[in-house]
């Protein structure tokens, strides 16, 4: 019950320690479950309640249960099997009166710990990992030595821990990885973010509002102007009345367009669960993970699950390659009886107009001079969304303006499509990268144009070029975003605290760059290196051999220093004695290997009365040295001493 | 008939002689049940990490298994070293509970945690500070008159995770004296000065009768110090009574009158205790060995002892 006692309180505490990263994603019940549990399991060792029996405990798991099921009918994915744990990690301390309990309960929190991996892999989950393993294994010491105390425990868990990190690296680098995945499956649940396949009116408003990073660029060169810096990565090419979307069968292609002024970079790409790729229009060239398809998008053959990097080039002034004929056709289809205000509009206005850039021009200006204005809060449309847009309210943002004017150009018979991507990004100062963020995000308009191929024509350009020069932010109009950052006296501190965002982002990327981008490709380059080339399955098992070699020379050395000889100050005073026995031993008396020294020095004695003296005072002097805590270096100087002139003649005859 | 506890001849078996050191020919270190239950948890956790091929996952499995390896060497550390310098245990009548003290020392570390085992069910888990000699008691049962002389010692310790247990097997010769059990009943004497069976009665009168004191000698009873001396600052003097002198009895083993030779012993060390108590002059003769007529404690013990060892091979 003592044990149980003290072990109570930092089992409990490792669980939340563990179980904490995933406070927002475990549905309210389930923490409110764990925090009534361990809060009675506290008070109640605090105040001597009762404990719940077992018939009551298996009760609130059947409960527990029946929980996770009515939460997670519809589809057992990860957060099932976590609020499993969860649910698991509450009831269990209620039985810990066995070590083996105990155990158990702290190989949980050690399991829950790497749960927490599988979420999200940056910088400060790694060094929270670390903070939560020291904790847990400080509390795996205190289990098995619960006299002991917390600082002792988590002393000895760093020094433990400080030993197993460079064992730790070596094993990251050098354990042989495999190429993809071992069974096929990928973690399926977590959220998309970013574009989908659909773009309805708002879809992209809603992006606005998240600071999350979509991705970062470092580019090779300079930075090419924010004007330019569009990035493609879906098509929209069919109009329903209402939304625009992605088409589902698109064809690949192996032409690529020709362009001027290659601009190579490297883009790191957040997972976003989707297929597609963001990549500067137009790319100049393919890798070997993407596939280039006809309307000129990357795509992956997987939902992107983990951190992406690749290298590109892409042709900021380009010419896209002839088209086929049903693309262009596609590209100009429009639902019947859907916006005949705009229909119309669009006839009249371009009226007179020859050229494809003539009438799109036109179009551009009606934008210009009507007072359109560019806000993040527009009126909600109605059926006729284009017409209400434009006659009614005038207020959108880049995807009422985009879907507007590439309405208008198929309703002229101009072949046009929306694109879907960002726009721009933020130069981080301090390692001169670009950081695009979902708030980036954007659509715009390609047309067909007959001899230059598809143009990029951006018609919130028009209302709002402060949009495309200067960002987002710079572009609404105020009161827009969070009154918290608008606020005179809130300036600086926003600076601050963007600039400490950027240094943090600084870090946070070299850390990715270099640590999440260790995979199968890396590794074989490394070994490489390192001289280790040939076979896929050869460089693995002479990898797993220096492996081997490395970490025992580790362990080894870890052994060599800790495991020597217990005791240094005896080994000359184990050497003195080992010489007076060999003295002795020419007497014919040898030490017997189960004789201790005062066994021995009886033994000689009884023999030989004439050593008797000088023995024992040798045997004293040894046992006194070797023993106890009063012996001094005199004592091991007159020790040495009378062992050399320890002289006993051979037993005579008389 | 129950054969007396005999011990297994002490040659027959390696002892190890006392005092010595843990040294890496005897500690011996194997995972736990935990440490395999923890290995597959690991392995569960990298085949995750394969699969899902997820950096931080392979960064914790490969922490975690290099904990597991630094902490062995923490463990056998932990027993490393240790020294066993001596081991006593005060004799103890059958029935009761001998206790048997280790005096162990570590010279380089602490130790915590550290278990002591003998006859696979009695232990004890001690600290071990560093260069204090540490007392360990281990308690167990002496059902039977004899020697109780435990098979083995085993020194273990699973600290600091749990996962491995490092541990050594000790066969030191460590014995203890297991007196007869005393068996109540009336006082039977032969052969003393007195020749007739109430010699008990005789003793008893003796015992009133204060004669005078003698100096104080180790050995002699502390119930018969005569205090009211001590405290007038005169020195320790014993209280002497008529009735101890020329006052001795002969407890006889062929006189008792049981068949049963267990019985007639635990009679004769009953007796023992009594006439000590009483503070007479007794003897005993037992077949082969006659113990002449004394008193005292160290006299107490002869008597207790060749009650314990009759008829028992050493």
């Amino acid at each position: 019950m003592n044990e149980q006692h003290k072990t109570v309180f930092p089992i409990i505490a490792a669980l939340v320690v563990a179980i904490f990263p995933h406070t927002g994603r475990l549905p309210l019940w389930i923490m409110l479950w764990c925090g009534i549990m361990w809060g009675y399991i506290l008070l109640s060792s605090r105040f001597k309640w009762p404990r719940p029996g077992k018939t009551f405990r298996r009760v609130l798991t059947i409960i527990g249960i029946a929980g996770l099921l009515f939460t997670f009918s519809r589809r057992l994915d990860q957060n099932a099997f976590l609020g499993l744990l969860a649910v698991m990690a509450a009831l269990k301390p209620f039985e810990m009166e066995t070590h083996r309990d105990r155990m158990i309960t702290v190989f949980l929190a050690y399991f829950i710990v790497i749960t927490s991996l599988f979420l999200s892999e940056t910088l400060l989950i790694m060094i929270y990992m670390l903070i939560s393993v020291c904790v847990t294994t400080a509390v795996l010491i205190r289990i098995n030595d619960p006299g002991s105390r917390f600082k002792a425990n988590f002393k000895l868990s760093a020094l433990i821990m400080s030993q197993a990190i460079p064992l730790m690296v070596l094993l990251f680098f050098l354990f042989p990885r495999i190429e993809g995945s071992f069974f096929g499956l990928r973690f399926s649940g977590a959220a998309k973010s970013g574009f989908s396949e659909i773009l309805a009116p708002g879809s992209v408003g809603m992006l606005v509002e998240n600071d999350a990073v979509a991705f970062r660029v470092t580019f090779e060169d300079e930075i090419p102007p924010a004007s330019l810096l569009y990035w493609r990565g879906i098509v929209f090419s069919d109009f329903d009345g209402r939304r625009w979307h992605a088409q589902r069968h698109v064809q690949e292609n192996d032409t690529l367009p020709e362009g001027r002024d290659p601009v190579s970079y490297t883009v790191m790409l957040e997972p976003h669960h989707y297929r597609w790729l963001f990549v500067l229009e137009m790319p100049a060239k393919t890798f070997p993970q993407a596939v280039l398809f006809s309307d000129y998008t990357l795509r992956t053959p997987y939902p992107i699950s983990r951190k992406m990097r690749y290298a590109m080039t892409s042709y900021t002034r380009y010419r896209t390659g002839p088209e086929n004929g049903r693309t262009l056709a596609e590209s100009t289809r429009l639902p019947e009886n859907v916006n005949p205000r705009a229909r119309q509009l669009a006839a009249d206005i371009t009226t007179g107009a020859t050229t494809v850039e003539e009438k799109a021009g036109r179009v551009l200006d009606f934008f210009r001079n009507n007072e359109f204005a560019y806000t993040l809060s527009p009126p909600r449309l109605g059926r006729h969304s284009v017409d209400d847009f434009i006659f009614a309210s005038r207020r959108g943002y880049c995807e009422h303006y985009a879907s507007a004017f590439a309405f208008m150009m198929r309703a002229i018979d101009i072949p046009a499509r929306v694109v879907g991507g960002y726009l721009g990004g933020e130069v981080n100062p301090y390692a001169d990268y670009l950081i695009v963020r979902q708030s980036d995000a954007h659509v715009w308009v390609e047309i067909w144009h007959p001899e230059n191929g598809w143009m990029r024509t951006d018609p919130t350009a028009v209302v709002s070029p402060e949009r495309i020069s200067d960002g987002m932010r710079a572009s609404l109009m105020p009161g827009e975003l969070p009154d918290f950052f608008d606020r005179k006296y809130f300036r600086n501190l926003s600076d601050i605290f963007q600039r400490v965002r950027l240094g943090w982002d600084v870090v946070n990327t070299q850390w990715s760059a270099f640590f999440e981008g260790y995979s199968y490709d890396v590794q074989r380059a490394l070994l490489e290196k390192i001289g280790i080339r040939s076979g896929a399955l050869d460089a693995s098992l002479k990898a797993m051999l220096l492996l081997v070699v490395l970490a025992g020379m580790i362990i080894g050395a870890y052994a060599w220093f800790s495991l020597r000889s217990p005791r240094r100050k005896s080994d000359a005073i184990e050497k003195y004695y080992a010489r007076y026995c060999e003295k002795l031993a020419t007497t014919g008396f040898a030490r017997k290997p189960d004789q201790g020294p005062i066994d021995y020095m009886q033994y000689v004695s009884k023999n030989r009365p004439d050593l008797q003296n000088k023995i024992a005072q040798i045997t004293d002097l040894y046992v006194r040295l070797r023993y106890r805590d009063q012996a001094s270096a005199a004592d091991l100087a007159k020790f040495v001493e009378k062992v050399r002139k320890f002289d006993p003649a051979p037993v005579k005859r008389f | 008939m129950r054969k007396p506890f005999g011990p297994k001849t002490a040659a027959a078996r390696k002892t190890d002689s006392l005092p010595l050191i843990l040294n890496r020919h005897r500690v011996y270190i194997l995972p736990t049940a935990y440490g395999f239950l923890f290995l597959a948890i690991l392995f569960a956790m990298l085949l995750g990490s394969i699969n899902y091929n997820n950096n931080l996952g392979f960064l914790l499995v490969f922490l975690l298994g290099s904990i597991t390896l630094v902490s062995m060497i923490h463990t056998y550390q932990n027993l490393l070293g240790i020294e066993i310098l001596s081991v006593s245990a005060e004799p103890v009548f059958a029935g009761k509970t001998a206790l048997f003290r280790f005096l162990v020392r570590s010279e380089s570390r602490h130790r915590r945690a550290v278990g002591f085992l003998m006859e696979k069910e009695h232990q004890a888990i001690e600290n071990i500070s560093v260069g204090t000699d540490e007392t360990v008691n281990l308690k167990i049962p002496a059902p039977f008159r004899g020697i109780l002389r435990p098979e083995r010692l085993i020194v273990w310790t699973r600290y600091p995770l749990g996962l491995f247990r490092a541990w050594t097997v000790i066969s030191p010769d460590i014995v203890c004296l297991v007196y007869p059990k005393p068996l109540a009943g009336p006082f039977q004497s032969a052969g003393g000065q007195d020749g007739d069976a109430s010699g008990l009665n005789h003793i008893k009168r003796g015992v009133d009768d204060f004669s005078g004191l003698k100096p104080y000698q180790p050995g002699d009873s502390v119930g018969k110090i005569s205090w009211k001396s001590f405290a007038r600052g005169l020195g320790v003097f014993t209280k002497e009574f008529s009735g101890n002198k020329g006052a001795s009895v002969m407890l006889d083993y062929d006189a008792m009158g049981y068949a049963n030779r267990e019985h007639k012993l635990s009679r004769l060390a009953d007796m023992v205790l009594k006439a000590h108590n009483m503070n007479a002059e007794y003897g005993l003769r037992l077949p082969g060995r006659t113990i002449a007529p004394d008193k005292g404690e160290r006299h107490r013990h002869a008597c207790l002892k060749a009650l314990a060892m009759f008829d028992v091979s050493m």
